[in-house]
């Protein structure tokens, strides 16, 4: 399978801040590919630099096969952009919108063009009300529709579910997920670890400008830490009991004031197994929690790899 | 190029038609200033033959001129401000289309906004005697002043951080308005003051409409309200363009 963005060595800083030290990576036709990073690391100046808004000051990069920085209007031509502030007009309708963009990119039959996206984002019957009558996720879904105007080869959406509520990034979830179906290639960037795991075909995780580590979901939840199972006593002589018991059922524990912590990668017969160990001996437990990894954790563990 | 800054300008023009209310107050800041003006101070204002309303007149046109563009800085800035500009920019469009739209649109806003000021102040007693030839150059001048002012607004809309700073800039101009001959002969100002009015764009701008309007000797001032529209709209032009695309490569 080909690949449709090839970025090498690129490098940017502002001023004294180095934002991006020569991030390396490959997007391949047709698939989901998530920049995953933390607030600041630089995804969105990454994402600029690829639709031509921000100019590099290193590095190489092509998307269809153009050159970003030479060959900027036949790549503007292949792309669209969906960024982090919704880019709608609040004074025009949701058709007028859509129009506009139609226009600019001389769709012949801009008019049904329009309509057909306001369909397939369930927004006919809010078409011709102006868009500062809209929610939060129609406005999302909206901006997302102006971006597939002109069938673009790729997208770029810049953290398309922060300030979503859960219910509408769900929605937002399976409408990207649909749009691959259609053969889109998507890049997404994103500071949640389950959202490039629920999305991507690949996910870059970008740290201290490089990436650290990449790779599908599954060969990445190797390397990344597991998760652990929490558990808590209402007395510190449960607690001491539970230590003993499970220290000589060889577990590793991290012991703390009132609870313990077990690492857990997500096995559902080691919970079962620590659960049953603490019912056989009759040690009541006040509270059980499993927790997922965080993007914190993840990056500790990437960086202490290398 | 054209078809881009074409579409741009619908859009502008679209948005514009939407919130009538800034044409709206754009009409009645001149023709209240005419009515409070011409009826307040009227009857004290002592300009031998010349009545105050006939005086007043130029002055209030150039002020509805400059009132009237302030919504351009408005509406560059919350272009420049949301992911508007990041869309357009990522789209293989002219990168000029953009300026050119909210030029056009501002420049075409003036004119009406100026015909209808100038028809207003007939129906509040204007009564002037110039011929058809001191109306099409004195059209002509109001025109390139028109241009000029769009170019600064713009410029404001793309360098100011936020709505406040537009507002400070729309003051500065009200100041630049009043320090000139618009409501009084600069010949009546402490010296110092008279020496910023006579010597700022406004005043002979308004003088050579005066002058062509009421029937004066023109003097010099046709020819340094030319230079100066000419001038501003140069520099204005280039400062605007380079102030535009320096934000386009942050």
């Amino acid at each position: 399978m080909e690949n449709i963005i090839e970025v090498k060595g690129l490098r940017k800083s502002f001023k004294k801040l180095e934002v991006l030290k020569g991030v390396d990576f490959q997007v391949r036709r047709g698939k989901i590919f998530a920049l995953l990073g933390s607030n600041g690391a630089g995804k969105t100046t990454c994402v600029k630099i690829l639709t031509t808004l921000t100019k590099a000051d290193g590095g190489a990069a092509t998307i269809c096969g153009y050159d970003v920085f030479k060959q900027s209007d036949d790549v503007r031509r292949s792309i669209s952009l969906t960024g982090q502030y919704a880019a709608v007009d609040e004074v025009m309708t949701g058709r007028e919108n859509l129009q506009l963009i139609a226009e600019l990119k001389k769709v012949s039959n801009f008019a049904g063009v329009a309509s057909a996206l306001l369909e397939q984002f369930n927004l006919t019957d809010a078409a011709d009300r102006l868009v500062n009558t809209y929610s939060g996720g129609m406005r999302r879904r909206l901006d997302i529709a102006m971006s597939l105007v002109g069938d673009p080869q790729v997208i770029f959406l810049d953290e398309p579910t922060t300030g979503l509520d859960p219910q509408n990034r769900l929605a937002m979830w399976d409408l990207i997920a649909k749009l691959a179906e259609g053969g889109t290639t998507i890049l997404l960037t994103t500071q949640y670890l389950e959202e490039a795991e629920y999305l991507a075909d690949h996910i870059a995780i970008l740290h201290n400008g490089v990436i650290t580590a990449e790779g599908s979901p599954e060969e990445l939840k190797k390397i990344l830490p597991v998760g652990e199972i929490q558990l808590e006593f209402l007395h510190t002589e449960e607690k001491d009991k539970a230590i003993a018991l499970l220290q000589a059922a060889s577990y590793t524990l991290k012991i703390h004031r009132k609870s313990i912590e077990i690492d857990n990668d997500g096995s559902v017969a080691q919970v079962a197994d620590v659960l049953n160990r603490l019912t056989a001996a009759q040690i009541p437990v006040a509270r059980f929690t499993q927790r997922q990894p965080s993007l914190e954790d993840a990056f500790l563990t990437v960086i202490g790899e290398r | 190029m054209f078809y881009d800054s074409y579409i741009m300008f619908k859009r502008c023009m679209r948005k514009t038609m939407r919130s009538p209310e800034s044409i709206i107050l754009a009409l009645v800041v001149p023709v209240v200033m005419m009515v409070m003006f011409g009826f307040v101070f009227g009857g004290i204002a002592d300009l031998g033959e010349i009545s105050y309303i006939n005086f007043i007149v130029p002055g209030i046109i150039i002020q509805c001129v400059v009132n009237g563009s302030q919504s351009t800085s408005f509406s560059v800035y919350n272009d420049m401000s949301t992911g508007i500009i990041d869309r357009f920019r990522s789209m293989a469009i002219s990168k000029s289309a953009f300026i050119t739209g909210h030029v056009t649109m501002s420049v075409i806003r003036s004119v009406v906004i100026t015909a209808a000021t100038i028809g207003g102040a007939f129906v509040i007693g204007f009564r002037p005697e110039a011929g058809l030839a001191d109306w099409l150059i004195a059209s002509g001048v109001l025109f390139l002043f028109i241009i000029a002012v769009t170019w600064l607004t713009v410029i404001i809309g793309l360098i100011s951080p936020d709505n406040e700073s537009i507002n400070g800039f729309a003051f500065l101009f009200m100041i630049f308005t009043f320090l000139s001959s618009a409501f009084a002969p600069t010949e009546t100002f402490p010296t110092v003051l008279r020496i910023f009015a006579n010597n700022q764009p406004m005043t002979p701008v308004i003088n050579t409409l005066r002058g062509l309007m009421l029937g004066f000797e023109l003097g010099n001032d046709l020819w340094i309200a030319l230079a100066w529209c000419v001038g501003l709209i140069v520099v204005g032009f280039l400062l605007a363009v380079k102030i535009y695309k320096s934000k386009l490569t942050r």
